[in-house]
């Protein structure tokens, strides 16, 4: 291996490996009143939705409405594989479709 | 008193529950890690090279994108930044587990988060939401370091493995997309938020960050959005906390 490859991988590796640790290590560190627990507690609510929505606007429709799919199956079922197997299922369809 | 702290039959059923709870997701790690080994050997790299990144850097997105900018003379500076860029996500994501690693040893917490990755960052968040729903007055309703090593482990082994297997059979496979399961990660995420939901039930934060994450997507490079989401959900929640809207002894905090 080349030392630029070498280089290049070993500063990625550590830009990851830094983003893995400070979140863990900032939340840890602060002094956590009732009210900034209660504000933290919404920190995976906000993390997760602005995963999954943001990219479902630029993917086009199939992904919106097999993503729809899978939400209200989540609210039914209740049952990870379930949704999963229904939101594979109507991907494969609505990609065939659209 | 020592004994309990390595009770090894507990702590390798703690590992390998968190390494079952990953297997569903483990199919869509692996179909990405195919497709980048193909992608990898396409771009020219060393089989060395796609090995070191893939167990040093291990996370999908940014790898992809590295072996897109994978051209000589190396653009390093611009490959790091974008690994950054697009990680950036893992920032938030781990503050969203730190009350779970809060009461772990640090010495042991910090050398396992260089195997976190989305697979086992979702498999420990609904196993944590699990806990809490049904172990009431439970002593120990955080997840183990244990579980989510095993999680982490089996994402890190699949990823390892099905990347270096794309470097080998790349012309033979078709098409992932085809058969759906490059959206099982999503379809796992959705699923974890309508779990969220039921124990935050508080509009606002969730407002907030849907929708200054979809505007910061349009206006920030990488995952950065994820970040602001993030932050204004959070921020929202604190500054509007209905229990401490009269002038009481709480400062505002964010």
């Amino acid at each position: 291996m080349h030392l630029d490859a070498f280089l290049t991988i070993m500063g990625m590796s550590l830009a990851t490996y830094a983003t893995r640790v400070l979140g863990v290590w900032v939340i840890s560190r602060l002094k956590e009143s009732e009210r900034l627990k209660r504000s933290i507690a919404y920190l995976p609510g906000s993390v997760l939705i602005s995963i999954v929505l943001p990219p479902l606007f630029h993917k086009g429709a199939s992904e919106a409405l097999a993503a729809t799919v899978t939400l209200i199956s989540a609210i039914i079922f209740k049952n990870l594989i379930i949704s999963m197997l229904l939101g594979m299922a109507s991907i494969i369809l609505f990609r065939g479709l659209f | 008193m020592r004994w309990v702290a390595f009770n090894m039959s507990t702590d390798f059923k703690e590992f390998k529950k968190g390494a079952k709870r990953t297997l569903p997701i483990a199919f869509s790690t692996a179909i990405f890690g195919l497709s980048v080994g193909v992608r990898a050997q396409a771009a020219g790299l060393t089989l060395t090279e796609l090995s070191f990144m893939s167990c040093l850097v291990f996370a999908s997105s940014s790898q992809a994108i590295a072996i897109e900018l994978w051209k000589l003379p190396l653009p390093i500076f611009s490959i790091i930044l974008t690994t950054l860029f697009v990680n950036i996500r893992y920032i938030p994501m781990g503050g969203a587990l730190a009350h779970i690693f809060n009461e772990l040893p640090k010495k042991k917490v910090f050398p396992s988060l260089f195997i976190m990755s989305n697979s086992s960052w979702v498999v420990t968040l609904e196993q944590e939401q699990f806990n809490q729903l049904t172990a009431q007055g439970h002593s120990q309703p955080h997840v183990s370091l244990s579980f989510f090593l095993g999680s982490a482990m089996t994402a890190y082994l699949n990823w390892c493995l099905s990347s270096i297997l794309g470097y080998f059979v790349g012309p033979l496979i078709p098409h992932p997309e085809r058969f759906g399961l490059d959206f099982t990660m999503t379809s796992t995420f959705i699923y974890i938020i309508v779990g969220t939901w039921r124990v935050n039930r508080r509009l606002a934060p969730w407002f907030t960050a849907a929708a200054s994450s979809v505007v910061a997507a349009r206006l920030l490079p990488g995952t950065l959005y994820i970040v602001v989401g993030a932050l204004a959900g959070c921020a929202i929640a604190g500054i509007f906390d209905p229990t401490t809207t009269k002038a009481g002894g709480s400062k505002p905090c964010i």
